[in-house]
């Protein structure tokens, strides 16, 4: 092994990413439980009803949206049934062709036609996720992110391997709390080796997250541009046909799955001739997959659909890996004290780098490994 | 070999516990939220509760 290499790989890798990863632990924990601020915070619910109480069409769902708010085109419908029954999400915005952050949420009781709220505020957790995500700059903050990201998991590899000569001669655990120097390179070794796996994977599947807008730029360039070509010469729509009958066929056409959200005729995640409907499975799984129903906006006639392919699939099954969210509150908890463990790995790393600097690293390792407890 | 033996026994639970809370339901969730904790255990146990 080549000490002084890896030392130094694992020292500037720490030191570029340290400070972002800082940010992303601290906004990463309220983001954590975001479910459960959203219930306490008042998040608007659909009022108690009789249980057999039916839908009303979705047509219907989307005239109340508009005629609420008329200067503006539903671009999407989403349902969450498992968190807000009975509410449809629709997301509308001055026109088709707006950019993707210029959306305005209209939630509507899909059983009256009622409009229940505007839960458009950008309060507390909105300014988490963007200095999470973004830092406010699009998809160039998204992608330096995600780099942060990869020297994170270059910083924990090279970690891994210098544990062993800092540890050759102490037992597992052993944190020497007479010199407050050693007490934290033990810790930071300690705590740093027993959360690598859980820090690696949600290092990396955050990196992954980061390349949503290309993944989906190349997946309508692929898949999407192969299931549309038929209609590559088609006049543009002059009407669009009704959204609960593109929300029958694809249940009909795709039995066994769950309608996730409806994508527009002309928005981004559809064609200029089609209402693309994304439904999830019922497995563990499958219900964090998406596969698209293209039904054609005039007809109503299935035209396609197909499982997603690899590259979205992946980035899908990464973001549970990532956010935590797949089992329930206690796991929830659980990924909140890894997040707090990397704090502390992340703050000593940097305490002992401002501590040590001027001496050579070989004094330090000696130093290091021959203070017994 | 004896440096390693801890850090990948839990490096294991911990990946299990990670495939396992994605892949399965129910009384799987628990399972896994315990694997998962267990690291967590270890590292507050030596690092602050054992003086």
């Amino acid at each position: 092994m080549n000490f002084r290499l890896w030392s130094l790989i694992h020292k500037w890798s720490s030191l570029i990413c340290t400070l972002f990863l800082l940010l992303l632990c601290l906004t990463g924990l309220p983001l954590i439980f975001h479910e459960e601020i959203e219930h306490l915070s008042g998040e608007v619910e659909a009022p108690a009803m009789p249980a057999d109480t039916p839908e009303l069409s979705m047509d219907r769902i989307v005239a109340a949206a508009q005629a609420h708010r008329p200067d503006k085109v539903v671009r999407y419908l989403i349902w969450d049934a498992h968190e807000h029954p009975h509410v449809t999400l629709a997301n509308m915005a001055g026109s088709m062709s707006a950019p993707p952050d210029d959306y305005w949420f209209v939630a509507v009781d899909s059983r009256t036609g009622a409009v229940l709220d505007e839960p458009n505020e950008r309060g507390f957790m909105y300014l988490m996720l963007k200095l999470h995500t973004d830092l406010f700059v699009g998809l160039p903050g998204l992608l330096f992110m995600g780099f942060m990201g990869l020297l994170f998991a270059l910083a924990i590899v090279s970690g891994v391997v210098l544990y062993h000569p800092f540890m050759r001669k102490l037992d597992f655990g052993t944190v020497r709390r007479r010199r407050t120097r050693l007490q934290w390179l033990d810790l930071h070794n300690l705590i740093g080796i027993v959360t690598v796996v859980w820090a690696l994977v949600v290092g990396l599947t955050g990196s992954l997250n980061t390349l949503v807008m290309p993944l989906l730029g190349i997946w309508q360039g692929d898949q999407m541009a192969q299931m549309i070509a038929p209609y590559r010469n088609a006049p543009p729509l002059e009407t669009t046909g009704s959204v609960q009958t593109a929300l029958d066929t694809a249940r009909h056409s795709v039995p066994d799955m769950e309608v996730r959200f409806v994508a527009f005729p002309g928005s981004l995640m559809s064609s200029p001739h089609h209402y693309t409907v994304f439904m999830r499975g019922n497995t563990p799984v499958t219900s964090r997959l998406l596969r698209p129903a293209l039904i054609d906006a005039q007809t109503g006639e299935l035209t396609d659909s197909r499982d997603m392919p690899w590259y979205m699939q992946a980035l899908l099954i990464s973001q549970p890996l990532h956010f935590g969210d797949y089992s329930g509150l206690p796991l929830k908890i659980v990924w909140a004290l890894l997040d707090l463990l990397t704090i502390v790995v992340l703050s000593s790393g940097l305490y002992l780098w401002l501590k040590k600097r001027g001496k050579r690293r070989e004094e330090l390792l000696d130093e290091a490994t021959e203070a017994q407890a | 070999m004896k440096i390693w033996f801890w850090p990948i026994v839990l490096g294991l639970l911990s990946a299990a516990a990670l495939l396992v809370g994605l892949l399965f339901d129910n009384a799987w969730d628990e399972v896994a939220t315990l694997m998962l904790a267990l690291p967590v255990g270890v590292a507050l146990w030596f690092g602050w509760y054992r003086r």
